[in-house]
């Protein structure tokens, strides 16, 4: 007997192609996506680890004024601390652009050589990838650097040098125009001192706690300050060459995971309908089943194996795509701006069980639920279809102002509220993917387009320390200070800049500052946006360097786009940073500043620079971008046709029973799918507020792991697409629907209809 | 002649496999008369009656209602055909469980050129206190006088029943005959009336008996009774 349920499984499957076509469709494309986008970035955050580990990443470098004997320094330093001396010197190529050349390493900082070899000979030297790519460079190429003429010996990445920003403060890195490289002993030994910077490399001994690394970090200052020797310091955890790329792996895989849940729940809600549909589709036969002695469990095996099976092969589908080939479209963007090894794959049990898991429990939960409760019924009942308590007492109300075709349109809808509830709840849900994927795009956009104009002067130096010859700053330019503090943000620690205002400021003069006590702080809308903190509340922010703890009572929200900020008086902070009065780091100018001695700048901001990094960021979430536009439009689309034919279907023996009394198409159309179709188009206008509402919620949590922040907006034209698409669709849909309802033979309406 | 059928065949299938169904049949109904098709399953009754509805295509012959023929290949036509002339009444009653008993009836009094006063016709079927329920609070007997009203708002000339006292009772039976009678009556329907049911035959004017696709008897009833006086 069960053989004879089995031979009915693919004709089943046939005639609800439609239904479960879509779904695996949907499923396929977003486990593709998700899992190719979290295994890719995984797998080269992965990769970035082994790095870390085996080529011995620094904890931090500082650069010293001149080369210090390594006992001396040994001594000053401390046990506990293991250094290299990592010299380099910035050589200007024959393109004109510029090589940072830096002699071999040992102990930290390994390079990873990802073709070739490192330079043999003092003729040879080995390029990071990006640099060699923007210059069309091969291994066995010769560049002409300074006055020798070098050949490429190989094609590197460097474990410091991530991003080779070519300043630390530095927006964006352009490999056209800067690269780093590594030369033999022999060649460094020939470059020119004066144009040498001498920097080492450290690492810790031992594993320390945060505050540990914090505290030792800052002996490492002093000690090289006090001695008067330190020229430039920078911990691993600031060291933008290297976070940049954690950060926007979390943010790919982060993006990815919320897109994937929802997506999920969108699945466990098809899978739900389906179900359904499917029971009252195949009531009466249940009941012929469990009238002649199946036993229900046979019953629920056989209706749950074509929807799990369906399932699986589409997630396994999906996932296969993935690993083999949608991956590369993740990683790309990734490999297009950093300087990383080859992916290692890596399977995240907890996210794949989740990719795999989910809506197989989803689908066998939801059929359990429906086919379950209602399999408890009299046999008799199932056959006769008397599956739903029915409150009899009730009459109809008339209507009576109401003509026939109004009536008519309401009872239909009254009856099948249960189905016009599911589409509008997909509706909802289809087009919160939609505005998802379209709004990362316009978010994107817009602050690419505003964040330059919020920048506070068309430049911004940011200082080592105040210049000796100050006379050279314009009249018209602010001095104010500038520090890095951080604070706790969902298990992390987020950077928060800290701007302390001096008083006569021109720049930032709409930010009060002035009348603020030492417990008192400011913070612009990104903060506030980012951390959920508002006006009144209380935040800690610890300074790393100075170990500064504060404690600060938030008394305003300022419009500030420029990212994560407190401000504060320059008189306050410098107290904090323990500066004398009349100190600053930071120059806010309208106009270049000639003749500032750039020993002393540690990077220039400007506009332009500014307007650069957000397009390359932009640049970098671009495949993501595309992605989610594309899968969120196509699963608006399948999900739509999946509602509206299911809610087609129902009425579909209704349909050709009014043919056969002589019903036109015409007036059958405006009987059954008139309403239908407005009440999409009006769910799809309606709910747009509501989607853009709670996209906004979960927002901040998607950029994470972000250190800045910016709004999820979407403009009047996402807004428009979203509703030509729904309305495009349901359109099309019904056609094609109607087409299939005109090809019912009414002989076979009439069969059916007992 | 108001009905006319000339040499009626209907095959379904094709090749090795094909089933006729209906193998020729000749038959002429007066207007206003009330006619029973009696036969077994499968005698080809519920084919006829689908030719005669316009809802299926035939193989060969022909078919005239008030000297017209019927284009069976022709969809609009019959479409037209379907609502100006024709009225269904089917076993199981085919009412859409979305609407009130009074809004079934509309159904087809909206297509109907003269469509009967809905009142009068609801208070003639014994409806009129029920014409706010829905389907599913009505008894078997209650749909089906709401099928029949359905059939009858838009004043069919001909009314074609398929077994429709099949789901019913004893007495509930004799209820619906004694209105279908009411109505050829009242109206001047022409009533084809497909049933298993010998005894209903006595209340109609003219009796064809079709057995394996033919007609082996087509006569006048001598002896047409009132349905009251029906028994079974």
């Amino acid at each position: 007997m069960k053989n004879v349920l089995k031979k009915r499984l693919p004709r089943f499957l046939r005639k609800n192609i439609g239904i479960y076509g879509g779904i695996a469709l949907f499923i396929i494309l977003m486990t593709s996506l998700a899992a190719a986008y979290v295994i890719g970035n995984q797998g080269i955050r992965a990769a970035f680890n082994d790095v870390k580990e085996e080529n011995r990443l620094e904890d931090g470098f500082f650069a010293v004024a001149s080369p210090v004997d390594a006992a001396e320094l040994s001594d000053l330093l401390g046990p506990s601390l293991e250094f290299e001396y990592q010299p380099y010197v910035d050589i200007p190529s024959s393109d004109g652009s510029e090589v940072r050349a830096f002699k071999m390493r040992k102990s930290i900082d390994i390079p990873f050589v990802l073709e070739g070899s490192l330079p043999d000979s003092d003729t040879e030297i080995a390029l990071d990838r990006l640099y060699a790519e923007a210059h069309d460079l091969k291994l066995g190429d010769h560049l002409q650097v300074g006055t020798e003429n070098m050949e490429v010996s190989g094609i590197i990445g460097l474990p410091e040098y991530i991003v080779s920003f070519k300043e630390l403060g530095d927006l964006l890195a352009d490999r056209e125009v800067f690269g780093v490289s590594i030369v033999s002993d022999g060649f460094f030994a020939k470059l020119d001192e004066e144009k040498m910077t001498y920097q080492y490399a450290y690492k810790f001994k031992n594993d320390l706690s945060r505050e540990e690394i914090n505290q030792a970090n800052r002996d490492i200052i002093k000690k090289l300050g006090d001695k008067g020797i330190l020229t430039d310091f920078c911990a691993i955890g600031d060291n933008n060459r290297v976070n940049n790329l954690i950060s926007k792996l979390e943010l790919n895989i982060n993006m990815s995971t919320y897109f994937l849940v929802l997506s999920m729940v969108i699945v466990a809600f098809l899978f739900a309908l389906v179900s359904v549909h499917t029971f009252e589709d195949e009531c009466s036969f249940v009941g012929v089943l469990i009238a002649t002695g199946y036993k229900k469990k046979t019953i629920l095996r056989h209706y749950l194996t074509i929807p799990v099976l369906v399932t699986l092969i589409s997630t396994g589908i999906g996932l296969l795509l993935a690993l083999t080939f949608v991956y590369k479209v993740a990683t790309q963007s990734v490999y297009a701006y950093y300087v990383v090894p080859k992916m290692l794959y890596t399977i995240d049990p907890a996210r794949m069980a989740f990719m795999i898991g989910f809506p197989i429990l989803a689908v066998i939960l939801i059929n359990l639920i429906v086919f379950g409760r209602k399999l408890n019924l009299t046999p008799l009942r199932l056959i006769r279809r008397d599956t739903k308590k029915e409150k009899r007492a009730a009459n109809a109300h008339e209507m009576k102002k109401l003509g026939f075709l109004n009536r008519f349109r309401i009872r239909t809808v009254i009856r099948s509220k249960g189905q016009y509830i599911s589409l509008i709840i997909g509706v909802l849900l289809a087009g919160l993917l939609c505005m998802f994927g379209l709004g990362m795009r316009s978010s994107f956009d817009r602050y690419i387009d505003t964040l330059p104009d919020s920048a506070v002067a068309e430049y911004q130096y940011v200082l080592k320390s105040p210049l000796l010859n100050p006379t050279v700053i314009p009249a018209e330019a602010e001095k104010d200070t500038i520090s890095t503090y951080e604070t706790e943000y969902n298990g992390r620690m987020l950077p928060v800049n800290v701007l302390g205002i001096c008083s006569d400021s021109k720049y930032l003069q709409n930010i009060a500052v002035s009348g603020l006590s030492e417990n008192e702080i400011i913070i612009s809308d990104i903060m506030a946006a980012k951390l959920g903190v508002n006006k009144g509340d209380t935040i800690e922010i610890d300074n790393k360097l100075t170990l500064h703890k504060w404690n600060a009572k938030i008394v305003e929200v300022v419009d500030f786009e420029l990212g994560v900020y407190v401000f504060t008086s320059q008189k306050i902070l410098n107290s904090h940073l323990e500066k004398e009065e009349g100190y600053y780091n930071t120059v806010f100018s309208d106009s270049e500043i000639s003749g500032i001695d750039e020993r002393f700048v540690s990077t220039v901001v400007t506009k332009d620079k500014v307007a650069d990094s957000a397009k390359q960021m932009k640049t970098l979430m671009a495949s993501l971008i595309v992605m989610l536009t594309a899968v969120g439009i196509i699963c608006y689309v399948i999900v739509m046709f999946m509602l509206t034919k299911m809610v087609i279907d129902k009425n579909a023996l209704n349909i050709s029973l009014l043919k056969v009394f002589g019903y036109r198409n015409k007036e059958v159309n405006k009987l059954y799918l008139s309403q239908t179709q407005w009440i999409i188009i009006l769910s799809v206008i309606v709910f747009l507020p509501l989607q853009y509402f709670l996209i906004g919620k979960v927002w901040p949590g998607m950029l994470n792991s972000m250190s800045g922040f910016f709004y999820f907006r979407v403009t009047p034209l996402v807004m428009a697409i979203i509703v030509v698409l729904g309305t495009a669709t349901c359109l099309i849909t019904n056609m094609i629907h109607v087409k299939h309802v005109r090809k019912i033979d009414m002989t076979e309406a009439l069969k059916n209809r007992e | 002649m108001f009905v006319e059928v000339k040499n009626l065949k209907k095959d379904y299938g094709i090749g090795e496999n094909i089933v006729h169904v209906l193998k020729g049949l000749n038959f002429q109904l007066e207007k206003g008369e009330i006619c029973t098709v009696l036969g077994p399953s499968g005698a080809g009754k519920s084919t006829l009656l689908n030719l005669i509805g316009g809802i299926d295509t035939l193989t060969s012959g022909e078919i005239r209602i008030n000297g017209k023929k019927i284009e069976l290949d022709d969809k609009d036509g019959l479409l037209e055909y379907r609502r100006d002339h024709l009225g269904f009444v089917f076993q199981f009653y085919n009412l859409i469980p979305d609407l009130t008993v009074k809004e079934n009836i509309e159904v087809c009094g909206f297509l109907g050129k003269n469509s009967l006063d809905i009142q009068k016709l609801l208070k003639d079927l014994g409806l009129k206190e029920h014409q706010n329920k829905y389907p599913r609070q009505l008894s078997g007997g209650q749909q089906q006088r709401t099928s029949i009203g359905r059939a009858l708002i838009k004043a069919p000339t001909l009314l074609l029943c398929d077994e429709p006292t099949g789901a019913l009772d004893y007495d509930t039976s004799k209820e619906i005959l004694e209105l279908l009678e009411g109505v050829n009556r009242e109206y001047n329907t022409t009533i084809l009336i497909v049933t298993h049911n010998e005894a209903i035959s006595r209340m109609s004017d003219r009796i064809i008996h079709l057995k394996d696709g033919r007609i082996t008897k087509n006569e006048k009833n001598p002896s047409k009774m009132h349905a009251r006086d029906l028994a079974w």
